[in-house]
């Protein structure tokens, strides 16, 4: 695969088709990306490697600009990350400048998509070359913090603690079945189906596409009736007028991008805050600069996110999860050894991800004013459909009606998890990486044999910081948990 | 940050992330969720380090049994649910204390908060799922069973819809997404696809 392999025509038709899906997914309100992309991973399972990433990619870049659309026009976010726009847009919208926002949003979008693009092609190389030098002990850790500071942040400020109980049932969820040195059963229950352990793909469908229809579907959400879309086309000058937010949110969506599970989210609503700081004006009474910086970090997050995610194989973001999950059904395995065992990979990803940014512009413009139709949908017609979906995507991984079964069963589990105000990312990290975390640590012990623990500490430098790492992750956490209960208290 | 952000998540104090799933529609500080979601953990955790301890150890070592892992996630979500259970127990405490209400109306509030009208409509589409699945996808073809799941699933929910409407939805989805599957993709369905029997019955009677 090369870089050059993505321009084939084939494939930017491929694209095309992810694009166009993703617009109009995401501008249907409570579709998320996350979603569509735990979606595709089964329904993709008998394409090509090359025709899965163009399509997913189209898929998960467009759904970034998507949830905006039904944000500054109906006051809906399509997607979480577009709340910050929605509080930016909706505004001008109803001041006859929806079309205005919306085109900003885009081109937002396609710079924030390009930053993010051009950082994962620069630093990519230079985090495989480190992680090249990571033993089983340090990959094991790794995984580990990686679940960790995934529940720090994506638990409620209410109790921090609930991102790690998440973190630690995906962990344990991972142990289901026979175990990797010794092929001991663990809580198998007697079950065949059991034995090679639960995929992962029912879990991600049944988490992030069953339990979000269970909880929208009784919700009787009804949209309201779109508004006047008006211009469309930003001027020029007003997109240079606003390149300092540019700059600035391109950073922070990338930094965000980044941290294992942070997401897009967190890096819109950051820049979004930072902007109101540095410009000193109140975003929310309707403020393009608002769309540009909400827009910006949510898509430069992309890059952040697939750059842990393939060179070391721990997701930015549960998209990234899901896109590597279908890699992984492919035979690609992320982490430092992708480029090596599938040669020019990367290249083709970063061709990709340069396609699928133009088809987002391109179909962008073109779909903002037919998309609105779509908001007349009712959620009771449609997600019912996107049910079957789940059903036959959780079906054609394996051919399974267990792994159907699997599906629907975390579709409820994900149900309680949110009543219980657990988030469901931190699990899901936990399912994709308990592997990683069980085997490699196991193996280092192993052969460690009976020496004290303190050698093990000495000689792997690596290992030993990323040891403190993870304890000042619990450590601020647990921090912040007693200072929340003390404030409740006052 | 601004506190519009907050306004627009009603029951947030901050940013969700792209992981974060929250149902926004059940408020996060419930102490009587969380000593029952502590108090389910803590058991789940009992049972898992039985479990773990019941497992084989090859090297007659903790280091590299099947079971260590294990062990030790056990323990350590023992810890965090007990932290749970603290937190949420001390947070009841001063909600208790504040609460004025005579027992008649906290019954009554109790009964509200489990069969609110959302709640009993989150029971019915788990109800009918649960039922698509596993009995319709065992007895039937696919294409048949989701005619069926679709036009009960939609009559219920979508109440403007008139049943016109309904039965075109519920009859032609599962139909265009057979074709799309077993014809285009060449992908087996769940319970079995009459569509690709009859192409297989058809091809063996042309031949």
């Amino acid at each position: 695969m090369t870089f050059l392999m993505a321009f084939n025509p084939f494939l930017i038709i491929i694209s095309l088709f992810g694009s166009v899906l993703g617009i109009i997914w995401a501008a249907l309100p409570g579709l998320s990306a996350s979603m569509v992309m735990a979606l595709l991973i089964g329904l993709t399972y008998k394409m090509s490697i090359e025709v899965v990433i163009a399509f997913m990619l189209g898929v998960f870049t467009a759904t970034q600009f998507g949830g905006s659309i039904s944000a500054i026009l109906i006051n809906i976010p399509g997607t979480p990350s577009a709340i910050p726009t929605q509080l930016a847009g909706n505004p001008l919208a109803k001041k006859g400048q929806g079309g205005l926002a919306i085109g900003m949003a885009l081109i937002s979008s396609m710079i924030g998509n390009l930053v993010g693009l051009l950082a994962l092609a620069l630093i990519a190389p230079l985090i495989i070359q480190f992680a090249l030098k990571f033993s089983s002990w340090e990959i094991g850790l790794l995984a580990l913090w990686g679940v960790a500071i995934s529940g720090t942040l994506t638990a409620s400020d209410e109790m921090p603690i609930k991102g790690w109980i998440s973190g630690w049932l995906g962990l344990i969820i991972a142990m289901v079945g026979r175990d990797t040195i010794f092929a001991v059963e663990r809580l198998t229950f007697g079950n065949i189906n059991l034995e090679n352990g639960i995929p992962y793909v029912s879990v991600l469908i049944g988490l992030f596409g069953m339990s979000e229809i269970f909880v929208t579907l009784p919700s009787k959400q009804k949209t309201g009736i779109p508004t006047e879309v008006g211009k469309v086309f930003p001027p020029i000058k007003m997109v240079l007028k606003y390149w300092k937010s540019i700059f600035r949110s391109s950073i922070i969506g990338l930094i965000t991008g980044i941290m294992p599970g942070a997401g897009g989210n967190v890096g819109s609503f950051v820049a979004y805050g930072v902007g109101e700081r540095m410009t000193k004006r109140r975003f929310a009474d309707g403020d393009i600069e608002g769309v540009v910086c909400s827009e910006v970090a949510n898509n430069a997050n992309i890059g952040g996110a697939l750059l842990p995610g393939l060179t070391l194989g721990i997701p930015g973001s549960a998209p990234v999860a899901s896109f590597m999950a279908a890699l992984a059904l492919h035979g690609v395995h992320s982490g430092p050894m992708i480029d090596r065992g599938n040669p020019g990979i990367l290249s083709f990803i970063y061709g990709a991800l340069f396609v699928a940014n133009i088809w987002m512009l391109v179909t962008g413009f073109l779909l903002i004013k037919p998309s609105i139709k779509a908001f007349s949908l009712p959620i009771a017609t449609f997600f019912p459909l996107i049910g079957l979906l789940c059903i036959i995507g959780a079906f054609a991984a394996q051919n399974s009606i267990f792994d159907v079964y699997l599906m629907v069963g975390f579709g409820f589990v994900g149900v309680l998890l949110r009543k219980a105000g657990i988030s469901i990312g931190p699990m899901i990290l936990g399912v994709i990486l308990g592997g990683l975390v069980d085997t490699n640590i196991r193996r280092t012990l192993q052969i460690y044999g009976n020496r004290p623990f303190y050698q093990l500490l000495i000689n792997r430098p690596i290992g030993t910081a990323l040891i403190v790492i993870i304890l000042l992750t619990f450590f601020f956490t647990i921090r912040k948990n007693i200072k929340f209960q003390r404030t409740f208290k006052k | 940050m601004h506190k519009d952000i907050y306004m627009a998540l009603p029951n947030k104090s901050g940013p969700v992330s792209e992981l974060d799933m929250v149902d926004d529609k059940k408020p996060i500080i419930n102490p009587k969720t969380d000593i029952i979601t502590a108090v389910t953990l803590m058991g789940l955790c009992v049972y898992l380090f039985f479990h773990a301890l019941s497992l084989p150890r090859p090297d007659n070592t903790w280091r590299r049994a099947p079971g260590g892992m294990l062990l030790v996630l056990a323990v350590t979500l023992f810890f965090m649910a007990l932290s749970l259970l603290i937190s949420a127990l001390k947070l009841y405490k001063i909600n208790k204390t504040k609460d004025k209400n005579n027992t008649i109306e906290k019954q009554q509030k109790v009964k509200n908060t489990i069969l609110t009208p959302f709640n009993i409509r989150q029971i019915i589409a788990i109800a009918i799922t649960f039922f698509y699945v596993f009995i319709f996808l065992e007895r039937m073809y696919f294409e048949f069973a989701s005619i069926l799941y679709l036009f009960a699933i939609i009559k219920i929910f979508w109440k403007e819809g008139t049943l016109l409407k309904i039965l075109l939805i519920s009859i032609l989805t599962p139909i265009v997404f057979s074709i799309i599957f077993t014809v285009l993709f060449n992908q087996g369905l769940p319970g079995g696809s009459l569509l690709s029997d009859l192409i297989f019955l058809l091809s063996k009677g042309g031949a």
